[in-house]
C-alpha cells in the first residue's frame, strides 16, 4: 500500500457520537449522515461503526448511496436527504430506503414506481423553512399535498422532516424563525389528521447550540467525523469531538536547493539561502488543495514543515531545513496530530477560503482509508 | 382568532416557556391536581404522556402509582381513527410511536374498558372558562371523551397562558369537567 493513506480511528468515532448523544433528550434517535462516501472517511465501513456506536438511522444524499449501502449488507433504516428522479424512485424502492420528498411530483413518481412493483415504499416529507433549496414552501402547498397524498396508497409517508441553514452561527434568530415555521407547518399537517413517527430538524449545529431543534431524530453528520460546524459552535462547545482521520504520508526523497533556485511549477518559490527540502508523494489528485501551495504545512517529527512551490498532481515539496532528524521515509501528517504539535481539516480550510467539509470530502479514491480501533 | 390561528399561536407560545419554567409550572399543576378530590377517589386514571412543550406528566405518572392507582395512557390507532386506554404498570412498558410520543406495544395492547376509568387527565393546546377545549384538530378526544362513565371526572391541564376567555366552539366539541393550569382551577358548570 502506498505511504499517503488516511487513517481512520473507529473508537474516536464511537465516542464523538457518544459524546453528540449526551447532549439529546432521552428517546431522541440518532442518525449518522453517511453521504458523500461519509464525507470521506468510507461509508460502508462508517455505516457498520455508526450501528455499532448506537445510530439507529443512517442519512444518504442519493438512493444510488443508500443501494450500495444495502448491498454490503447494512439493515439500519436509511434516509435518502435528497430529491430523487423518476429513475431513481425505483432504486430507492427496490433497496428499501426511505425516500425524502420535497414536492408532489416526486411524491407521483414513487407512488406510480410503488405500484409498478406492487411493494409500498417509506418516505418522509422535506419541508423548506428557510433553506431555499428542496420542500414544500407554503402552507397552501402543504394542505394540496396532503390532499394528494390521502389517494396514494403506494407511499407509507412516515416522516417530514426540514434542514438549518443557520444554525451555526451566533446569530440565533433565523433558526429561530426557522424552527417557529417548522411547527406551524407540523400544526397544518397535525389538523389534517395525518399522523408521522419520525419528526427531525437538527443538524450537528442543530444539535450542538440549540435545545427544541431535536424533535424525535438528529442527523449528525460532520461532528461525528470529529469537527464542529464553524468556529462559534466549536468556542461554545459543551462537549469534545476529535477528528477520527489522520491523513498521512511519508517523504520520498530530499534534496538540497540552493540559494536562488526554484522549486516546483512556474517557479512560483525561490530559496533565500541553501534549503533542505523533502518532496512528498501527495498531490492535489489525491485531494491535497493545490490552493495551498505556498501556503500550507506539514508535520514532520513533530514539527511544522512548510509546503514551498506549486502543489502538483501527484507529489509536493516542503522545506525541512528546521528538521534535521527528517530524512527519507520519515513519516509525515498532512491532517492530524503528531508529537504536540497538530494541523486539522478546519486549518486547512481556513488557509483557502474553504471549509472543513470540503476538504473532506476531496480526497480522493487514490488515498486508501484504512481503519484502527 | 379562528381554531387554525389559535393553534398556532398557542404553539408557538407554549414553546417560548423556557424548559425550566415549564419543568417548575408541571410540578405545581400536578402537585394540585393530586390533591383534588376526583383524583383522590379515582382508582384507574387514563393520563397522556408528555412530549415536547407540553404539561409535563412523566413524574406524575409514577407518583400515581406510588399513591396505588392504576394508570392507562391514550394509545392512537391512526387507520381507524380512535383512541384506546391502555394500562400499564410502568413507564418503561412504553417506547416512541407517533410523533415520538411514548406507547405501549402497538402489537399486544392492553386495552382497559373505558367505562372503568374514573378520572381522565386531558391535554390540550388552549382551553376557556367554559371548560371547552382546543387539540390539534383530529378529534381523538371529541371521539373517545363520551366513552366514558357519566360519573367519571374529566380534566384538562395546561399551563395558565394557554387558557382564553371563550374558544371558538362546535357542535361536535366535548368540554371537559374541569380545566386546571399552575394558577386557576376552573370547575364547569353541569346542568344536572
Amino acid at each position: 500500500m502506498r505511504k499517503t493513506r488516511a487513517i481512520i480511528r473507529l473508537s474516536q468515532f464511537e465516542e464523538n457520537i457518544k459524546q453528540l448523544k449526551s447532549l439529546t433528550k432521552p428517546n431522541t434517535a440518532f442518525m449518522v449522515v453517511v453521504k458523500a462516501n461519509a464525507y470521506g472517511h468510507g461509508s460502508l465501513k462508517i455505516a457498520e461503526q455508526a450501528a455499532k456506536a448506537g445510530a439507529s438511522w443512517l442519512g444518504v444524499a442519493l438512493p444510488e448511496e443508500g443501494a450500495e449501502l444495502r448491498e454490503s449488507g447494512v439493515q439500519l433504516p436509511i434516509l435518502v436527504l435528497g430529491d430523487a428522479s423518476q429513475e431513481q424512485c425505483k432504486i430507492a424502492l427496490q433497496h428499501n430506503l426511505t425516500q425524502c420528498v420535497p414536492s408532489i411530483g416526486t411524491a407521483r413518481y414513487l407512488n406510480e414506481a410503488a405500484r409498478k412493483y406492487g411493494k409500498k415504499v417509506k418516505a418522509h416529507l422535506k419541508l423548506d423553512t428557510g433553506m431555499g433549496r428542496i420542500g414544500l414552501r407554503r402552507i397552501e402547498e402543504i394542505k394540496s399535498f396532503v390532499n394528494e397524498l390521502s389517494s396514494m396508497d403506494g407511499i407509507e409517508l412516515e416522516g417530514v422532516f426540514t434542514h438549518l441553514a443557520a444554525a451555526d452561527e451566533a446569530d440565533t434568530s433565523f433558526t429561530r424563525k426557522q424552527i417557529k415555521k417548522f411547527d406551524d407547518m407540523l400544526l397544518v399537517i397535525k389538523e389534517r389528521g395525518i399522523r408521522l413517527r419520525w419528526v427531525h430538524a437538527a443538524n450537528s449545529a442543530g444539535v450542538l447550540q440549540y435545545q427544541d431543534a431535536d424533535y424525535n431524530l438528529v442527523r449528525c453528520g460532520i461532528s461525528t467525523y470529529g469537527y464542529y460546524p464553524s468556529n462559534f459552535v466549536k468556542d461554545n462547545a459543551k462537549i469534545e469531538l476529535s477528528p477520527i482521520m489522520q491523513w498521512e504520508s511519508c517523504i520520498s526523497s530530499v534534496r538540497v536547493i540552493n540559494s536562488g533556485e526554484s522549486v516546483s511549477y512556474g517557479c512560483t518559490y525561490t530559496a533565500k539561502g541553501d534549503r533542505r527540502v523533502a518532496v512528498l508523494p501527495v498531490g492535489y489528485a489525491d485531494g491535497y488543495p493545490r490552493r495551498l501551495s505556498n501556503k500550507a504545512f506539514v508535520l514532520v517529527c513533530g514539527k511544522k514543515a512548510p509546503i514551498i512551490g506549486r502543489v502538483c498532481m501527484d507529489q509536493m515539496m516542503i522545506d525541512i531545513t528546521d528538521i534535521p532528524d527528517a530524512s527519507a521515509d520519515s513519516s509525515v501528517v498532512l491532517m492530524g496530530e503528531q508529537k504536540s504539535e497538530k494541523i486539522t481539516a478546519d486549518d486547512l480550510s481556513d488557509l483557502c477560503d474553504t471549509i472543513s467539509y470540503e476538504i473532506l470530502t476531496s480526497i480522493s479514491e487514490r488515498v486508501p482509508r484504512v481503519y484502527q480501533d | 382568532m379562528n381554531k387554525s390561528e389559535l393553534r398556532k399561536h398557542m404553539v408557538n407560545m407554549r414553546s417560548r416557556i423556557p424548559a425550566k419554567i415549564r419543568t417548575e409550572k408541571s410540578q405545581i399543576i400536578m402537585k394540585k391536581l393530586r390533591s383534588l378530590q376526583a383524583y383522590k377517589e379515582a382508582k384507574l386514571i387514563l393520563v397522556y404522556v408528555s412530549i415536547r412543550s407540553e404539561v409535563e406528566t412523566h413524574s406524575f405518572i409514577n407518583e400515581a402509582f406510588e399513591d396505588g392507582k392504576r394508570i392507562a395512557v391514550p394509545l392512537t390507532i391512526s387507520k381507524a381513527k380512535v383512541l384506546l386506554p391502555c394500562e400499564i404498570s410502568s413507564l418503561d412498558e412504553l417506547t416512541p410511536g407517533t410523533w415520538g410520543i411514548l406507547e405501549p406495544d402497538k402489537n399486544n395492547i392492553p386495552e382497559v374498558d373505558s367505562k372503568g376509568i374514573d378520572l381522565a387527565v386531558v391535554p390540550g393546546l388552549a382551553f376557556d372558562s367554559h371548560c371547552n377545549r382546543l387539540g390539534f384538530g383530529a378529534g381523538y378526544y371529541d371521539r373517545f371523551l363520551p366513552s366514558l362513565r357519566k360519573s367519571a371526572a374529566t380534566i384538562g391541564i395546561c399551563f395558565d397562558e394557554q387558557l382564553v376567555e371563550q374558544l371558538p366552539v362546535e357542535s361536535f366539541d366535548v368540554p371537559l369537567d374541569s380545566v386546571l393550569s399552575n394558577l386557576r382551577l376552573i370547575q364547569a358548570e353541569r346542568i344536572d
